[in-house]
This record gives structure tokens, sequence and C-alpha cells, in this order.
């Protein structure tokens, strides 16, 4: 039953100046996708190193198995049975561990429905950056009829979905370096995007 | 680096317990006082009471005081130490039980717990020696047992169960921590008892913490829900009872998060299916047979649940129930805020079958404040989405992307059903199909005073065009 279910009213202090960005629509998707990966660096510190050695401790296994479909299946069903314990053992803030639960359970639901890459770990990892940027910003941002600059929520909404395929591509930025074993401090921002954009009615938005 | 930790070391539970507190965090130390008030528990159908059962009850007094005086801090997990005197030390030591237990508080809180149960010393409570003494009081057993919480879902499901069984005889259990509570607890079950003559009996335990003023309460507690089914489970034993009824809609029950910022615990499992589960096999462990915590209306919506009251002769009695998280104590206000989630599913639910007489703070006493809005806006949104995702083909398997714990809880609830996985994916898709089309007929009733901030505006138009909705919901019928 709802029982003092809490709901995030407001953005963390680092996410303030991308929503800034996303409202006033100066910067284009490309710029967005590239900046939103700062605060969310910054976020994967605050989460620090447990959430992302649960998520190598989830999936290598499975990464080191042959490509023999009856084992793997196995395997992945497996590997879902042992998040919880594993969870548990990880140290570091809740939110941080839940998400990266989240993003193993969704790329172990992928690869049981037969929708996996080559290299489960990245891909949890890159699940794992994307869903922070969705829990901490994009489904943060506070719902309301005007934001910044009198800009209403369809148009942010439209900014969100535009900007997303550079976020996703950013995050497997970051992700491969995870993989490699990169601290979670030292983490390298992708390449900076040069272009100021501002849409306009000619552009094509789908 | 090691979690922050707190110790709580219980003297025997009685009617006033005192316990020591540490914080080794902050370092504070300091003592709280537990009172308890279970006498309405002496007249029970087995006698003499099982020790093991006595020694289930004191360990849901232990988790309700620990969890509430455990104020956590940084979103990290905590070490929570329980040393608590039994009466069956060896029992409930046991690895076993000692691990499900543990697991189940992790579940439901996201700490970790642990428990040293000590002798007790002291000879048993009023109600353990009265069972003795009046040996043949108990001049009947009832047929079911059902928590009663004082809420909207359990009185709509006991409603309908006592419609639908028309022999049965409930016997409901009522966790009480203040007076409101409790008193509406009892005159609403006084009333059904006296429209359904001698099938509706209460007993309520009454637990009430005062802290020194070291410790401030957590404010979230995650675990009122484990403390209610291990209680509601010890007195359904006591009862002769095997299964424990829990009336909740299944939108409440599962309680997805309505945004993905919402993450883990934000959201309370208080009686997920897992939850259930869990909680039924450790009872099922230490009485050493098969016993089941059971919800009958996980496939209903809250609207669907309370088709039966709603259109009874008791249909007032809905307004009379507490749904509100965070109620407000000023004078001359109403006490339930009218936009907390528990609040806006509830005003949802009645808002389907005509005027929902409940007074809320909110329109009723004022219109809302900056803020306030936040939870109905963040519910709207979870509908649109669901509405997308049932829209299309591959359905489920944006489901699970969105709510990726669904593909646990949809095995879990097939194994306690004892059907398929594809079968209850089917009851769940018909679940939030109903739940999304029950919002496109009372948004705008529900939005009034919130969305807009025109209360006056609710008074004026609200009747005609509920009547209009409710025509159209006229349309839809439910087989209960």
């Amino acid at each position: 039953m709802p029982d003092g279910d809490k709901v995030h009213k407001h953005l963390a202090g680092p996410y303030q100046q991308l929503y800034k960005q996303v409202c006033e629509g100066q910067d284009c998707p490309e710029k967005l996708g590239r900046d939103a990966m700062r605060p969310v660096r910054r976020s994967l510190e605050h989460y620090g190193d447990g959430p992302i050695a649960l998520v190598k401790h989830v999936m290598t296994p499975i990464d080191r198995l042959p490509k023999e479909p009856i084992l793997r299946r196995l395997a992945l069903e497996k590997a879902r049975g042992t998040i919880p314990s594993i969870a548990r053992a990880a140290q570091g803030p809740k939110r941080g561990i839940e998400l990266a639960t989240d993003a193993c359970r969704q790329v172990i639901q992928d690869a049981c429905e037969g929708r996996d890459g080559d290299h489960l770990l990245k891909d949890a990892l890159s699940r794992y950056v994307i869903d922070i940027y969705r829990a901490d910003f994009e489904e943060r941002i506070p719902l309301s009829r005007a934001h910044d600059r009198g800009v209403d929520q369809a148009t942010i909404d439209m900014r969100l979905d535009l900007a997303r395929p550079y976020v996703e591509q950013n995050a497997m930025v970051l992700a491969v370096q995870l993989t490699k074993g990169c601290d979670v401090r030292k983490l390298r921002l992708p390449r900076q995007a040069s272009l100021s954009y501002r849409a306009t009615l000619n552009d094509n938005l789908l | 680096m090691l979690s922050p930790k707190y110790t709580f070391k219980f003297s025997d539970i009685n009617a006033i317990t005192p316990v020591n507190v540490w914080d080794h965090h902050s370092g504070a130390h300091g003592f709280l006082h537990v009172s308890l008030d279970d006498t309405q528990l002496n007249n029970v159908f087995v006698h003499p009471i099982p020790p093991h059962i006595v020694d289930l009850v004191d360990l849901g007094i232990a988790i309700f005081t620990a969890d509430r005086v455990a104020h956590r801090h940084n979103d990290v997990i905590y070490r929570i130490e329980i040393v608590l005197p039994v009466r069956c030390p060896d029992v409930l030591s046991r690895e076993e039980f000692r691990d499900q237990l543990s697991d189940l508080l992790y579940w439901y809180t996201g700490d970790d717990w642990s428990f040293d149960f000590e002798s007790r010393k002291s000879a048993g409570r009023e109600m353990e020696l009265q069972r003795r003494l009046l040996k043949d009081a108990a001049s009947s057993f009832p047929d079911a047992v059902a928590l009663w919480s004082g809420g909207l879902d359990s009185l709509a499901g006991l409603y309908a169960r006592l419609v639908s069984s028309i022999n049965t005889c409930f016997f409901l259990f009522g966790l009480v921590n203040n007076p409101l509570i409790r008193g509406t607890q009892r005159q609403i079950a006084d009333e059904l008892n006296s429209y359904f003559p001698g099938r509706v009996r209460l007993s309520q335990i009454v637990v009430r913490t005062s802290a020194d003023g070291r410790f401030t309460a957590n404010r979230r507690p995650r675990s009122r829900g484990v403390v209610f089914l291990l209680l509601g489970a010890a007195f359904a034993y006591l009862q002769g009872q095997r299964i424990l009824n829990v009336f909740e809609n299944g939108i409440g029950a599962l309680n997805l998060p309505f945004r993905r910022s919402e993450v883990g615990l934000d959201h309370a499992r208080s009686v997920h299916p897992q939850s259930l589960l869990y909680a039924s096999n450790l009872v099922s462990y230490l009485i050493n047979e098969r016993f089941s915590v059971s919800n009958p209306f996980l496939f209903y919506t809250k609207g669907q649940l309370c088709q039966e009251l709603a259109r009874s002769r008791l249909a007032d009695l809905a307004f009379r129930t507490v749904s509100c998280d965070s109620r407000h104590r000023q004078k001359d206000c109403p006490a339930q805020c009218g936009y907390c989630s528990s609040c806006l599913l509830r005003r949802q639910a009645l808002s389907i079958y005509g005027d929902d007489k409940t007074l809320y703070v909110v329109p009723n006493d004022r219109i809302s404040r900056t803020g306030e809005d936040t939870h109905l806006l963040a519910m709207l949104s979870q509908v649109d989405r669901l509405c997308t995702i049932f829209a299309s083909v591959d359905w489920w398997q944006r489901l699970v992307t969105e709510y990726p714990t669904l593909v646990e809880t949809v095995e879990c609830i097939a194994h306690c059903e004892r059907t398929s996985v594809e079968a209850v994916k089917q009851k769940l898709h018909d679940l939030y199909n109903r739940y999304t089309h029950e919002w496109s007929i009372v948004r705008p009733i529900v939005g009034r005073g919130l969305l807009d901030g025109t209360v006056s505006y609710i008074s004026e138009n609200v009747e005609g065009d509920r009547r209009e909705e409710t025509d159209l919901w006229s349309t839809i019928s439910f087989n209960l």
C-alpha cells in the first residue's frame, strides 16, 4: 500500500545548470547529451564504487561463459537470483545500489529475450549510467506547466527526447572506462561538442 | 567502511518496557519506554498460548520500536542490532529463522538487522496468564482472520467478503499507535458488526513509544507493514487459523514507482506480494506448519474493491476510514490531506461512484499550496506512461524495462497462486488497463483544487460533471 511514499520534488544542485540549459534551448541536443555527463559523473562519484562492483560481480561470470544458448540461459537465471544477496553486501548509498541492481535486471531480462549484445558487463554499466541520468535528472525535473523562462512541459520533454541518443552514446563512453577498471573519481568526460544550436520550426524533430 | 549502527537492548516486554538505545555513529546513548496493551488478545481460541507465538508478538514490537527510533541519515545501509528477551531463545536463535528474519527486514527497510535472543526472566504477560484462568472464555472461533487498519481497503475488502460469504465470521486484528486510529478502527468494526450481527469482532494491540529527546523519530518507518503482518499472523494462529487475510487493492500492493526518480524503498513494500510470501515463510518456519498471508484482491483496482461497499447502505462508512500518510493535526481542520499518494488513490476510487464525502484539507479546507500537486502530477505521469506501454504490442517487454523488479514479482505471484507466469502477466495487464481507464474518467475530478487551484469551481461544477462521468462508468461492470 502507498505508505509515506517519497516523491522527489526538486533537482539536486549539480543538475540545476543542465536544467537551465534545457529550458533555454540554446544548445544542440549533442551538446546537452555531452554536458549531461558532467553532473552524472558527480552522481557516479557520490554513489561510489559499490554499485560498480555489484554490476561487475553479477555480470562478469555470464560474459565469461561460451555463447551456448542453454548454458547462457541458465547462467542468466542464476545471475538474476544472486542479485539480492550481492546487493545486500554492496557498499554505498542505497539509491546507487538500487539503480545498479535495476540495471543488472534490465540487461539480464533483455538477454533472456535474446536482445543482448556481446558484452553484458559493458551494457549493464552503460544502463547504470543512463539510469542515473533518468533517475537523478530527466525524471526528477519537477512536472509543471511552466518551467524556467516560461517553457512548457511538452517543450522540455521534446528537448530531452532529442538529447537522449547522445546521452546514451556518452553513457557508453563512461561505461567502457568503468569496464576497464577506471576509478569512478577519475572518469574522463566525452569529447566536447562545439556547436551552438537553436531548434527552429523547419527542423525535423522526428 | 563500517555502516552506522544502532543497538536496542530490550528488557522483558511487559505493559511498560524500558529499552536501552545506543547510536554508535553519533555516540549517543539513551532510554525509551514502550507501552503495550495486548489485553484484547486474552480471548483466544488456542490455549494455552504457545510461548513462541507470544515471542512473535514481542519480536514485532521490538522491530516496530527500533524502526521508529533509528533515524537514518545519508541513504546508507544501517546495522540495527536488537537484544530481546524471549521465551524460546533456542527456537528463535536458529540460523535459518534468523536468516529469514534478516532477509525479510532487509527487503522492507534496506537495512541490516541482527538479533540476539536472550532468555526472558519475568513471568508471562497478563494475556498469557489470564488465558489459563479463563480457559473457556473463547465462546466462538472465527472462520477467517483479517488485518484491520481502519483504512478504506480493509473496510471495502471485508464488506465484499461479508456479502459474498454469508456464513463467515471474521475476527479482525488492529495494530494501533495513536488514539485517532484506535477509535476509527473500533467504531467502523462495531457498525459492521451491528449490520452483520455476530460476524465481525475486533481485537487491538496498542503500542506506544516514548523516547527521551536524544533520539528523533524516523519519519518514514518502512517496517510498519511487516510488524502488522507478524502480529496479525500471531493473532490468526491464536484463533486457530493458518491463513491471515490482507485486503489491499493491487495497485497499492504492487506500489510501482510513479517516475524513475523514485528508486527502491522510496515506495513502501508493506503488502507487496513478495512481502506476503516472505512473511508467510517466516511464520511457517516458526510454527513448523504451513501458514499463509493472503491478499484476495491483488488483481483488483481500488475502485473495483470499493464497488460492493459504494453501492450498499453502508457506503457512508467509507468516508470515515483513514487513508492519509501525513495527517494534519490542526483544530477545526480535516485530518486527511487530500494530496498524498494514499489520499489521491482513495479519492480516485471513491470518485468513481459519485460524491466523495470525505473531508480533506485540499480541496475542502483550502486550495493547494506550492508543491502539494507533486504526488498527483507524478501519479498522472505514471498513468500516461502505462497507457503508452499497454497500447504497444510488446507491452510486457516495455513494462519490465520500465519496472525491472516486475519479473521477480510475477514469478512470486505465480508461485503463490500456483498458476503460470503468463496467466499472471495477463492479470497484471488487465489490472493496470482498468486502472488507467478509471483515471481517464475521474482525472478532472481528482485534479480540481490541486491542478488549477480553484476550489470554488468544484462546488459549482463538479456535480454535473460527475454525473456525466459516473454515467460513463456505469457502462463498465465488475465481477467481484
